[in-house]
């Protein structure tokens, strides 16, 4: 299990594509190194009967029925692979609906990005602008925001990425599964402080949650 | 009438096909090295943590300038240079449709780059080739610095070159093939540049809207608000994003099927076999073509549009990786069974082949949102699209230069060396890319990083391959320059090619064939011309060469013209002052002046196969295509009204906008058209004094039209028509600009109609234009019909709705 749920799914996902990327990489490119060896011109090779030749436009050749199956293989893996790959998207993409009850078991943290740092602001008004400290085993949200160019905001480690946007508010969620440090990065060219638009994001554990936010009045 | 020896006259004046190629080949290799060398310090920035020579400011203008000078000032000049020499020759024509077009988009294309380099030195662009508004749009100094403006001049010169060369590719293609060329028997490169040349022609336009709005907005800032947050709220975010993008996706495949179409051109050539499939790959370039315009949000996976839009933009995303997949396959098919001659350019098709499968492989992850989610804006994406550009794109067209140096020179080039330059780039390339994919943390667009991160040693490893993939070029240039002088005498066809370019001598005279070749019902091709010539048959179409001249002095001053009054209106800060726009359009009219003015004969062919558009003239045809960029232009801008107008909370009341005022106006314009149509009926009749009184009566209403226009636009910017209502920028700052930018831009359109009258007029006076001269008025009225037609859009969206 890695830090994160979404960790989690991203590693999977990224797993699948990878080996099928490979094997179908793999046979595609050894297919071609073949037929260049295999058919390269020597002395004793024969000269193709329907070479084209200057003065005669050439004959066509080639099969619908080739294309057909070549598309059809492809749409059969990229079908696989999308949209085998929809449901872990959905999950990623939607805020779960437990969230929604009232009160909410999930922590909710807007997050402020400008030019060149992460403000993170707690339900309660605490703020803090060099750390975001959340606990393991909850649902937090996100929900992002700009006020002035855009960013995109991402946290490493749980390989999850939002654009902070002025005027929008995007939302991502996750659930850490440890304790960790995790690095945030700003991942749109935003000005020339753009590199060091860094910040962290530590998960400790529910009870260290606890004792943070009683000294902070989050 | 050329000037044969080198002089630097005939390279700056000609207009005839080859030269104009060979100057796009060379200048685009030129910004090639240029570009280059930006990324070479890049890479030599990032192959240690903390960097080594590049500040901040500087690195970003780098990476803004790398990006956009190899994409629109190499990758399509190059494959657009190909095009100018090969297309003609190979439909059987003796140059393009439009020889001072084309002359012009070239200077055009020069000057632009120009203008993209010089803004450098004003501070560059800084924000990336995408130029993201707000970041672009803000003017306080954390934003971006006034070298932006200049390289948006540069853009828009860019613009207008692409879309005059893509009216006249299109109508050369359509109205120009040899007599029996239908269009299924070409070859694939003419087939994939009439398809990109329709992409440019729709795609472009959209850039063209995108930049008027950056302009204007930087120009005039606190008043004009589409893109820029502080005045307008924060509506607009994501209008640059869609305008942008619906015009880069389409360009990621503009600098590609050229590519492609050199690929079809060379297998079939070394494998001595035709083109496996050649009918499914073309239509499976125009399948790409036309979903790729509607792909473009898939660029936006992350920035918050709802969950399903993204889920239809995933659909035709996967979707449009298919007829790729069809291309990929039918040229290995071509493969099977072949008799491969493994020179130079095969080795580069081949190349440019296999590192399209990675390229297109590794798009696959990011079509699927939840990958995107952690690669979007990281190394894996860099690596991604450099595969399908540099490795797909560039390689493929340097195939094709290798193919094609001996046509055009007469010379073979040294084909170990050659290869020598394909190995080395091959390999360095993969040294140079690869690495990236791993570096999946990595965010683009940094120019440090700290140690701790781990990702120095593949950074090194990229910036060894990029260090010999960049000096590996060498061998290009060294070669080829060397082989100009020294190189075996080629002959016509050295390699057995079987396209019509081979037929003719290399290099191919100035008028190209002797006679123009005929292609019989049996596919058999006959050239008359030329002594023992292996095709001569006597079946040629008889005609001899036909007097057309090859050189003239405007284009060149009138593209001068366009990049001094773009500079005047960009350099400084605000909108500009008379004197800074004077020099431009003085330059530029004596240039307009002087091309109305000069008798340039282009010769036009009645046998030739023009099949589906026999009926009309090559002019007319043109004047037809131009408007059909104009409809997009004009399409985006609206659709950047509508945009703001659905997102804005805050809109002016119905009766905000003078209703009676915009239906009068509504009414003069559309007498102006009626006005139009007599003139063109009195044209053709003959009627001198008819075609003087009604193009009089047409600029007379035109220019009340203006008028009118005027007194409105102060109205509202003082506010008084409604008392108290004070200004349209401080109460609606989103409807302002709309309204000031939709109507401003349309405004122009009028007053450029207007201006044609002006010209026209004199020789209307001494009697021109009557009868079978009436074609003029005709594309005048079309034009003019076009521009009120726009209105009749504008009036009901600004003044009813």
């Amino acid at each position: 299990m890695a830090v994160s749920n979404t960790a989690d799914l991203f590693n999977q996902l990224f797993n699948t594509f990878t080996t099928l990327a490979i094997i179908v990489g793999v046979v595609v490119l050894g297919l071609m190194a073949f037929l260049v060896v295999r058919f390269r011109a020597k002395a004793s090779s024969p000269e193709p009967e329907d070479t084209p030749t200057l003065g005669r436009i050439p004959q066509a050749r080639g099969h619908l029925k080739t294309v057909i199956i070549s598309l059809t293989l492809s749409s059969i893996v990229l079908g696989v692979l999308i949209f085998g790959t929809l449901s872990a998207t959905t999950q990623i993409t939607t805020i779960p609906t437990e969230c929604a009850e009232v009160p909410s078991p999930c922590l909710t943290i807007r997050v402020t990005a400008s030019r060149f740092k992460w403000t993170f602001t707690y339900p309660n008004g605490y703020v803090n602008d060099t750390v975001v400290t959340i606990p393991t085993g909850q649902i937090v949200i996100l929900e992002i925001e700009s006020t002035d160019v855009f960013h995109t905001f991402g946290i490493e480690g749980f390989r999850i990425k939002k654009d902070a946007i002025p005027g929008l508010t995007n939302k991502i969620w996750f659930r850490a599964n440890e304790q960790t440090s995790d690095i945030i990065r700003c991942f749109e060219l935003c000005g020339v402080g753009h590199v060091v638009m860094t910040s962290r994001l530590s998960s400790v554990s529910p009870s260290a949650f606890q004792g943070f936010c009683s000294t902070t009045g989050c | 009438m050329r000037v044969t020896s080198p002089s630097l006259k005939r390279w700056l004046f000609s207009t005839n096909h080859k030269d104009v190629g060979i100057l796009y080949t060379i200048t685009s290799l030129v910004f090639f090295f240029i570009a280059g060398s930006l990324a070479l310090l890049m890479r030599y920035q990032l192959s240690a943590p903390f960097g080594r020579v590049l500040g901040g400011e500087v690195f970003n203008t780098f990476v803004t300038m790398h990006g956009l000078l190899m994409i629109l000032w190499v990758l399509s000049p190059l494959a657009i240079g190909l095009a100018n020499y090969f297309i003609p020759l190979q439909l059987g024509a003796r140059d393009l449709a439009f020889p001072r077009l084309n002359a012009l988009s070239y200077w055009f294309y020069l000057f632009g780059g120009f203008a993209m380099v010089l803004s450098f030195f004003f501070g560059g662009p800084n924000t990336g080739w995408t130029l993201y508004a707000p970041q672009s749009a803000c003017t306080d100094p954390l934003c971006s610095p006034p070298g932006i403006n200049v390289a948006a001049a540069g853009l828009i010169l860019l613009v207008g070159s692409i879309t005059m060369g893509s009216i006249n590719f299109i109508v050369t293609m359509f109205k120009m093939r040899a007599p029996g060329l239908k269009l299924k028997y070409m070859s694939m490169f003419p087939w994939a540049i009439l398809i990109t040349v329709f992409m440019m022609l729709y795609a472009f336009p959209s850039l063209l809207a995108g930049l008027i709005l950056l302009y204007s907005d930087r120009s005039f800032p606190g008043r004009l608000a589409y893109l820029s947050t502080a005045q307008g709220g924060n509506v607009p975010s994501l209008l640059w994003d869609n305008i942008f993008w619906f015009f880069g996706h389409p360009e990621v495949y503009i600098v590609l099927f050229p590519a492609i179409g050199v690929v079809g051109e060379i297998l079939p050539t070394f494998t001595r076999r035709p083109l496996y499939g050649a009918k499914y790959i073309t239509m499976s370039i125009v399948v790409a073509a036309v979903i790729s315009f509607i792909v473009w949000g898939h660029h936006m996976f992350i920035t918050g549009v709802s969950p399903l839009t993204t889920t239809l933009f995933t659909v035709t995303t996967i979707a449009v990786s298919l007829p790729f997949d069809v291309m990929t396959v039918s040229f290995m098919e071509t493969l099977f069974r072949a008799k491969i001659r493994l020179k130079a350019p095969v080795l580069f098709a081949i190349g440019s082949i296999a590192l399209f499968v990675i390229g297109g492989i590794t798009g696959v992850f990011l079509a699927s949102i939840a990958l995107d989610q952690h690669l979007r804006g990281t190394y894996f994406v860099v690596a991604h699209f450099h595969y399908i550009m540099v490795g797909a794109g560039i390689l493929a067209l340097m195939g094709g230069l290798y193919y094609w140096f001996p046509k055009m020179t007469g010379r073979m080039y040294n084909e170990r060396v050659a290869k020598l330059h394909f190995a080395l780039s091959f390999i360095s390339f993969n040294v140079l890319y690869f690495p990236m994919f791993l570096l999946i943390e990595m965010p683009r667009r940094v120019y440090f990083y700290p140690p701790d991160t781990g990702w120095a040693p593949l950074n090194g490893l990229a910036t060894i391959g990029g260090l010999v993939f960049g000096f590996s070029q060498l061998l290009l240039v060294a070669n080829l320059g060397r082989s100009l002088r020294k190189g075996a005498p080629a002959g016509p066809n050295p390699w057995d090619g079987w396209t019509l370019e081979w037929a003719v001598p290399s290099p191919p005279p100035l008028h190209d064939f002797e006679q123009i070749p005929v292609i019989t019902e049996d596919g058999v091709v006959h050239l008359a011309g030329g002594e023992g010539h292996p095709l001569a048959s006597g079946i040629g179409d008889g005609h001899s060469i036909p007097h057309s001249s090859h050189s003239s002095r405007w284009p060149i001053v009138v593209a001068l013209g366009a990049f001094v009054f773009l500079l005047g209106l960009t350099m400084g800060s605000g909108p500009p002052g008379i004197l800074q726009l004077t020099p431009g359009v003085v330059i530029g009219l004596v240039g307009l002046y002087g091309y109305g003015k000069e008798s340039f004969i282009v010769h036009e062919d009645e046998k030739v196969e023009s099949w589906p558009f026999k009926a009309i003239s090559r002019m007319r045809f043109g004047v037809w295509t131009f408007l059909a960029s104009e409809i997009v232009f004009f399409g985006v801008l609206l659709s950047a009204y509508l945009f703001v107008r659905i997102n804005s909370v805050a809109w002016p009341p119905l009766d905000y906008f003078d209703i009676e005022k915009g239906a009068i106006n509504t009414f003069i314009l559309l007498t102006s058209s009626l006005t139009a149509v007599l003139a063109l009926a009195s044209a053709r009749a003959g009627a001198r004094n008819g075609l003087v009184a009604s193009l009089l009566g047409t600029m007379a209403l035109g220019a009340y039209f203006l008028y009118n226009k005027a007194l409105e636009w102060e109205e509202l910017a003082i506010g008084e028509h409604l008392t108290p209502m004070g200004s349209i920028f401080d109460n609606f700052p989103l409807a302002a600009t709309s309204y000031y930018i939709t109507t401003g831009v349309h405004g122009v359109h009028v007053f450029a109609g207007l201006a044609m009258i002006a010209y026209l007029f004199p020789r209307v006076l001494k009697g021109a234009y009557l009868r079978h001269q009436s074609e003029t008025i005709l594309y005048f009225g079309l034009y003019w019909h076009f521009v009120d037609i726009v209105w009749i859009f504008l009036f009901p969206l600004f003044y009813l709705i």
